[in-house]
């Protein structure tokens, strides 16, 4: 099994993905589509992207970044 | 991890990488506007002349097509929102990998990101947000100027 595959239960409800450090990521397939509802959380941005457990990276109109550690966003200190 | 940087180059901004336990940004060659990872740990990418390139480890890799977004999911799949214009912003791709083509998905947008089970969600032009359910798009609640989603099956969004 190589990095990036996945396995799927039989019934189709979580996969289990082989990530590069030879860890498995298990998430509920779907997972997304459960809530319809929106958090508002503090703070505000350009951009965004989520690592795999769920936390985001925000990026300001500055170019500065932050990630959310499930509480409040931490700087993050960028190459340049 | 990977960012783009503020630094202008050719291709849009800097492109840096820090590998797991280093701590540290590292430049890596070429630029680009808008960035993707997979779950291999390599990015890909979209620059300024909306070329796409996947980085192979040792170099980045010309992919065929245009595209103003990209997203790829944890199971690898890749999409791209398009270079052509529609309503909804820009036509939309997914793609193919053993054909190593990229399939056009009707409907249109501007920001894109993929799920974990590999179906994109994306904010279009007039910040409506639509989910792939691999058949059709369905609106979701709220608006969106920016979409992203974890492996986990977490949306977030920057807001209106």
């Amino acid at each position: 099994m190589k990095a990036g595959q996945c396995l799927i239960s039989k019934n189709s409800k979580y996969t289990a993905c082989l990530q590069r450090d030879g860890n498995f990521v298990v998430h509920k397939k779907n997972a997304g589509n459960l809530s319809k509802q929106w958090k508002k959380i503090p703070g505000s941005g350009m951009n965004i992207d989520v690592d795999v457990v769920g936390n985001a990276f925000g990026q300001n109109k500055f170019g500065a970044m932050y990630k959310y550690d499930g509480s409040k966003w931490n700087k993050i200190y960028g190459g340049a | 991890m990977w960012h783009i940087g503020k630094g202008k180059e050719g291709g849009g901004f800097g492109i840096y990488r820090m590998l797991p336990g280093s701590g540290k940004w590292v430049k890596i060659p070429g630029s680009a506007l808008r960035l993707a990872c997979g779950a291999d740990g390599n990015a890909w990418v979209v620059n300024k002349q909306n070329n796409i390139y996947q980085y192979t480890g040792k170099g980045w890799k010309r992919i065929p097509g245009k595209a103003n977004d990209i997203g790829v999911g944890h199971d690898g799949t890749v999409w791209v929102i398009g270079n052509s214009i529609e309503n909804g912003g820009f036509s939309i791709f997914r793609r193919d990998a053993a054909k190593n083509s990229w399939e056009k998905i009707s409907g249109s947008g501007v920001r894109i990101s993929v799920g974990p089970d590999g179906n994109a969600w994306i904010a279009n032009k007039a910040t409506k947000i639509f989910s792939y359910d691999g058949a059709k798009w369905n609106q979701e609640t709220g608006g969106a100027n920016d979409i992203g989603c974890g492996s986990d099956g977490s949306i977030w969004v920057i807001g209106t």
